[in-house]
């Protein structure tokens, strides 16, 4: 049972990661980033190129992660959302378009680096070992939540304070009031994409210390994002960190009583009851800001 | 008089691009006809498009000057099998019928009725594996399998063994549950969440088949079902002639159904529920039954393409629902134009060719690149995909003057 803890609370860390991510880019842009996955996978490239060729201290090859996540969200808001801002069947479009560069992605990932498995030395084996009851708590998932919570409050510390923070926040409450107090949709469009990049390129380094990198990794990080977004409600950030918690309770508690094979089926019924019972997710505060 | 003239004018160069297509192949294989065809066709609906441009149209209405495309369409289709020397063409045209059916019913979800479903693979999957199922005994197609596991060989509930003329029908009875069962939560849920809930479905049906060893075949799937190609005929090239009309026989019932809804009274209630459901209601269409209707229309044909896919090849594995897949039809559906049945085919064509032509391209990987590339292209530039580029060159001509 104490695994379940443990598994649960690591879990919950990345999960809410990717969640803002793509819960962000939909409460300010209004699109579904359905290449969330190829930008993961881009990201774990990215900070596994950083850790083999320059260093594999943590610090460097986690910012070689958000680094190169943020890339990826900026390669988004050029090839996507500006080229289609304002154009007709908005939503469709972008979905297309999101899809058509997880194609891409994967592809070039598969061409450059092969299906081979590539896998990080550990960054956080510094970190002592502790106990949880039966349980030992491994340095990497201390490391992943101490990493997720300090990346997580700098970000949030920054929307907060800062100029183009003010702008991320107006536009994810109300996107003619933004226009009409004068913010410029398109910077701070980089701006978000590039945090939600910042966010995914993050769990993609934190979840590397469990599982392999290779061109699809990103698929399954971007259904349990997806799920956890959709749960949460998307654009909703509390609503993201319960659903998080949820999702990750679920799935360890799935993995402990039935085996990893049922770990799709029991989240997938999870998410038919919620969204049945409340079709904008766990916080479903989206009546009122994006429909 | 000079009406005529000019009419006769445009039937002449479409004469001359018609023979040029067809001499394609002759120079770069017979797989090029694939690819030269659709060209033909894609100027031939485009000059239409553009010809009609003049009066503003809207998707609802029906295409009445379309009949050229559609004859040539048939003529093509006719043509095929008469040139084609080798079973490869014929193969691969079967697989782009298959998935032509199967594109026609997504495109009356995703196109008319505006409901942004994935869930087209998962009907059209678990229908295929309740054909396969139905005829195909476990116990002896794989006897590694049934001695290794703990396996009984027992069927479900006792169902019996039976050949593909049963077992197409109940997949499209399948395919009718399983679309009902999907439709309930459209009701409530809107836009991404709804896309998101039907990726996850299709996920979870490949995670569950790939698991199912005892009754499905797991990762391996399922293998000889029974065919509706005779079996002394299987492999020569009338045997595959056979399954090409058949082939056929199945786009053409899609596109009737296709035509059927999208111009009919339930497209119209349908399209009107797209545009804004607010003044649907307000007009007094029942929105969630116009919505029921067209998964149960559509599922009830995607089951029958299921079924015919097993038939056809005999096997289904896990691999139907891959990503990659799921994937690659929706750029055909999307490439084209999701509002029109011409779009629809086109979009097919183009990505069946694009997919078989360069199937020995180096690297691999470069194919799928090009394709994406070309589906990121076509939906920043085109607003309703291929077709709809004649319209918005108009249009935009128009605005400025």
């Amino acid at each position: 049972m104490d695994t379940v803890i443990v598994t649960t609370i690591n879990l919950t860390a990345i999960y809410t990661l990717v969640a803002l991510g793509i819960s962000l880019t939909w409460a300010g842009l209004g699109f579904l980033n359905m290449s969330a996955g190829v930008m993961y996978a881009g990201a774990a490239y990215g900070a596994w190129l950083v850790s083999t060729e320059v260093s594999s201290n943590v610090v460097v090859v986690l910012l070689g992660g958000i680094l190169t996540g943020a890339v990826f969200g900026a390669v988004v808001c050029l090839t996507v959302f500006i080229p289609l801002d304002g154009k007709p069947n908005w939503e469709i479009r972008t979905l297309t378009a999101t899809l058509a560069l997880s194609f891409i992605g994967t592809n070039i990932y598969l061409w450059k680096f092969g299906p081979q498995f590539k896998q990080f030395e550990p960054l956080f084996s510094w970190l002592p070992k502790f106990r949880l009851g039966e349980a030992l708590l491994m340095p990497s998932v201390t490391g992943s939540v101490i990493a997720t919570a300090v990346v997580v409050t700098i970000i949030l510390v920054y929307i907060g304070s800062s100029r183009i923070g003010l702008g991320v926040r107006a536009l994810t409450q109300n996107v003619e009031g933004a226009a009409l107090v004068g913010i410029d949709r398109r910077t701070v469009a980089f701006a978000i994409l590039g945090v939600s990049g910042a966010f995914i390129g993050l769990a993609a380094v934190l979840l590397g210390q469990t599982f392999f990198v290779e061109p699809n990794s990103g698929y399954v990080p971007l259904i349990k994002g997806l799920i956890v977004a959709v749960l949460g409600g998307l654009g909703s950030l509390r609503g993201a960190v319960i659903a998080a918690f949820l999702v990750a309770l679920c799935e360890a508690l799935t993995l402990w009583y039935f085996g990893g094979s049922w770990v799709l089926v029991t989240l997938f019924l999870l998410i038919s009851i919620v969204l049945i019972i409340r079709p904008r997710g766990v916080a479903g505060l989206l009546e009122t800001t994006r429909a | 008089m000079l009406k005529f003239s000019e009419d006769l004018k445009h039937y002449a160069v479409l004469a001359v691009v018609f023979v040029v297509a067809m001499a394609v192949p002759s120079v770069f294989g017979v797989l090029s006809i694939l690819g030269s065809m659709m060209v033909f066709l894609l100027l031939l609906s485009w000059s239409i498009s553009w010809r009609q441009g003049a009066k503003p149209s809207t998707d609802g209405k029906p295409d009445r000057s379309s009949w050229l495309f559609w004859v040539m369409v048939g003529a093509i289709a006719m043509i095929i099998p008469l040139i084609a020397g080798t079973p490869f063409l014929l193969a691969t045209m079967v697989a782009f019928l298959i998935y032509l059916s199967m594109n026609t019913m997504w495109g009356l979800v995703l196109g008319t009725a505006g409901l942004q479903s994935f869930a087209t693979v998962a009907v059209a999957g678990v229908s295929a594996y309740a054909a396969a199922y139905l005829s195909v005994n476990i116990g002896e197609s794989n006897a590694a399998l049934a001695a290794g596991g703990d396996c009984s060989g027992i069927r479900l509930f006792g169902i019996p063994l039976v050949e593909w003329w049963i077992a197409i029908p109940v997949a499209s009875v399948v395919g009718l549950v399983v679309g009902f069962l999907i439709s309930l939560p459209a009701i409530r849920l809107r836009g991404s969440y709804f896309a998101f809930l039907t990726i996850g479905l299709v996920e979870l049906c490949r995670a569950y088949t790939g698991q199912d060893k005892c009754n499905l075949g797991g990762a391996g799937g399922l293998f000889g079902a029974s065919s509706f190609i005779p079996s002394d005929l299987m492999g020569s090239l009338t045997g595959y002639r056979y399954a090409y009309f058949a082939a056929v026989l199945l786009a053409v019932v899609s596109l009737l159904i296709y035509w059927k809804v999208n111009y009919g009274r339930l497209g119209l209630l349908l399209r009107t529920a797209r545009e804004s459901e607010a003044v649907a209601e307000v007009l007094g269409v029942d929105v969630v039954r116009a919505r029921i209707w067209v998964f149960l229309i559509s599922s009830w044909m995607l089951g029958a393409a299921g079924g015919f896919y097993v038939s056809y090849y005999k096997t289904i594995s896990p691999n139907f629902f891959n990503f990659s897949t799921l994937l690659l039809l929706f750029a055909m559906v999307m490439i084209g134009g999701i509002n029109s049945p011409r779009g629809i085919l086109l979009g097919t064509m183009l990505l069946m060719f694009v997919d078989r032509f360069f199937v020995d391209f180096s690297p691999p990987e470069a194919r799928f690149v090009f394709t994406g590339l070309f589906l990121l292209v076509v939906t920043l530039l085109a607003s309703a995909g291929l077709v709809s580029v004649p319209d918005q060159i108009r249009s935009r001509l128009s605005s400025h003057g």
